[in-house]
């Protein structure tokens, strides 16, 4: 499933920045906005490359092992809760989804 | 900052000198940790090279490794050596902060792979090094623990991202350190300090315990003095691991021994592209100079192609945030420390990154986050990933023709503190000679061949085909034992 390139990049930091769970003030969105649109010119440097005959390379190495799907001993709970902000039950505990009202 | 002759202190000793002397007891490993725990009391406010150094389980090692060598038991390779670790790779019980207020309170509870292999080579860990935030960027100019400076000239930076790594070595705050390497963090640091810096081949080197950025390209590995100090490390901590699903099967040879072997007949590439404008003057002749002692120590100098490389940054630019925004996902106030108390589930992950991380890593996960968004994946990502694989074939084809290929570490010697605050893509282009091999997996390393007319040292970089660590070093031995750029040190 490939999908088709939006027209016009409209790269809104805001829009983006909202996606990637981050609150922006309005000038620190207009900083980045205009030092990504930088960026991504330079991403945008690569659609001159005539690409459709080449296979990504995504990093993975030729020797990639599976082990038997055994119990091994791991972290445990203590440990693994150990920096919690807040924590209950053996459990993170967190905000509710919804703010109540 | 003058350099001059070596009296023999221990400041001008290299490890593999440290542990001829620890091996022979004319040293003990509480007397070397010592000395270097004062080194540290003495310039690390000045350097801000170390965020956090633990000196009593440093000096509790070291009596351990005197007693167990008092009683004629076996010691480990790096036996009583200490080593400074990169905040960013874990260390059991020891705060481990990526540089980054996100985990300002965060105390590791495991070891990564690489400090237990350390520890059972009974390496001495001093403590944990600056780096830049979530290593994302090329100069520990950190907004949370502050710059680190450079011990050559302290108005500079370190480098980065493994700058206090650096730093610490070079200002001998710590004969030997971890740093890693994504697109060039362990090179250009080790370039800018006069330091042996090695990026390993991906896969060589366990990333269990490495606070990820980006998982197909981050890599750890060692910096010191000399080619032999970074062998010395390589064989405590090179190898398959279990805990590593990317970790190779290829056996780790004694890449220590390998040094010393005959290089035989080389075929050094040259990229001339890699030569022309954006190169300094000053560094452009000090590569040459070095070149040039290859080609007297019987090297054959052949001209490489490798036409993808101008892409690279491009590539790298996408690729590398693309992983990082996924990777820092999870830095949501859930799990590690820091929380912004809010009522709301949604509002607690927005106050808590906002608040928490800096404004390179914000830039980095926008970046990403929007170059993986749905209807931008095939345009962005997919592409660089392309650009990646024909990156990978140009050395493939270039290493038919030659051993390994040689030129700059980095287009200039370490600029001031505070001159890119508000240029970060000036910054970006100058990763030129080093996200390359970060791109195709092969190894890299950078070793000091010259300085500056302002006594800043610059680097030479050397990368070989994939798993061809033991001839990157023993080229950058033969090369030390002709020249004594390894061998310099700052002032005081």
């Amino acid at each position: 499933m490939t999908d088709q390139p939006s027209s016009n990049n409209t790269f809104s930091v805001s829009r983006v920045a909202k996606l990637a769970r981050l609150n922006l003030s309005d000038t620190e969105s207009e900083r980045l906005q205009s030092q990504l649109d930088q960026v991504l010119k330079l991403a945008q440097s690569l659609d001159i490359l005539e690409l459709d005959e080449t296979e990504p390379y995504y990093g993975s190495i030729p020797s990639q092992t599976m082990r038997d799907d055994d119990v091994r001993p791991s972290l445990g709970q203590e440990d693994a809760l150990r920096n919690a902000p807040d924590q209950a039950e053996g459990c993170y505990r967190v905000p509710p989804v919804f703010e109540s009202r | 900052m003058p350099y001059g002759p070596r009296p023999l202190q221990l400041s001008n000793l290299s490890a593999a000198e440290l542990h001829q002397l620890l091996e022979t007891k004319q040293l003990s490993a509480v007397e070397c940790t010592q000395f270097f725990l004062d080194r540290i009391e003495e310039h690390n406010e000045r350097l801000n090279a170390f965020v956090t150094v633990d000196a009593d389980q440093a000096l509790m090692a070291a009596r351990s490794v005197d007693q167990r060598r008092a009683n004629g038991e076996p010691l480990g390779g790096l036996a009583g050596i200490p080593v400074a670790i990169k905040d960013n790779v874990c260390t059991r019980g020891i705060l481990t902060t990526a540089g980054s207020a996100m985990l300002q309170e965060h105390v590791s509870v495991y070891d990564a792979t690489v400090v237990r292999r350390l520890k059972q080579a009974d390496a001495i860990i001093l403590g944990k090094t600056n780096l830049d935030e979530f290593a994302m960027g090329s100069s520990t100019e950190n907004p949370h623990f502050g710059p680190t400076r450079n011990p050559w000239d302290d108005s500079r930076v370190a480098g980065g991202s493994s700058g206090g790594s650096a730093a610490a070595v070079a200002g001998t705050l710590a004969p030997l350190a971890l740093g890693s390497d994504t697109g060039g963090s362990i090179r250009q640091p080790a370039s800018f300090c006069g330091l042996t810096g090695l990026k390993p081949t991906y896969g060589r080197v366990s990333r269990y315990g490495l606070i990820a950025f980006a998982s197909s390209l981050d890599q750890i590995g060692p910096l010191g003095w000399s080619a032999a100090d970074v062998a010395l490390v390589m064989n405590a901590i090179a190898g398959k691991d279990e805990l590593d699903s990317t970790s190779s099967d290829q056996s780790a040879p004694d890449f220590l021994a390998a040094t010393e072997l005959p290089t035989g007949k080389l075929r050094i590439g040259i990229c001339r592209d890699h030569f022309e404008s954006g190169l300094a003057d000053e560094v452009r002749v000090q590569i040459q100079a070095a070149l040039k002692v290859m080609k007297d120590l019987g090297a054959e100098l052949v001209d490489v192609s490798l036409p993808h490389t101008r892409h690279a940054i491009a590539s790298y630019y996408v690729i590398a945030p693309c992983e990082a925004s996924s990777n820092l996902a999870r830095y949501d106030g859930v799990r590690y420390t820091q929380r912004e108390p809010v009522a709301s589930l949604e509002s607690m992950y927005e106050e808590t990154r906002s608040r928490f991380l800096g404004d390179e890593v914000k830039r980095r996960i926008i970046l990403g986050t929007y170059a993986l968004s749905s209807g931008y994946y095939d345009q962005y990502y997919v592409r660089a990933s392309k650009v990646r694989r024909l990156i990978q074939d140009d050395y493939s084809s270039a290493f038919q023709q030659v051993d390994v290929i040689a030129g700059p570490t980095c287009p200039t010697t370490a600029f001031r503190i505070g001159q890119f605050t508000d240029d970060p893509l000036a910054l970006y282009l100058a990763d030129i000679y080093t996200a390359s091999a970060n791109l195709a997996g092969i190894p890299a390393i950078s070793l000091p061949c010259g300085m500056d007319a302002a006594g800043l040292p610059v680097g030479l970089q050397l990368q070989g085909p994939m798993f061809d660590e033991p001839r990157l070093l023993q080229i950058a031995h033969h090369f030390q034992q002709q020249t004594d750029w390894h061998q310099r040190r700052p002032g005081p």
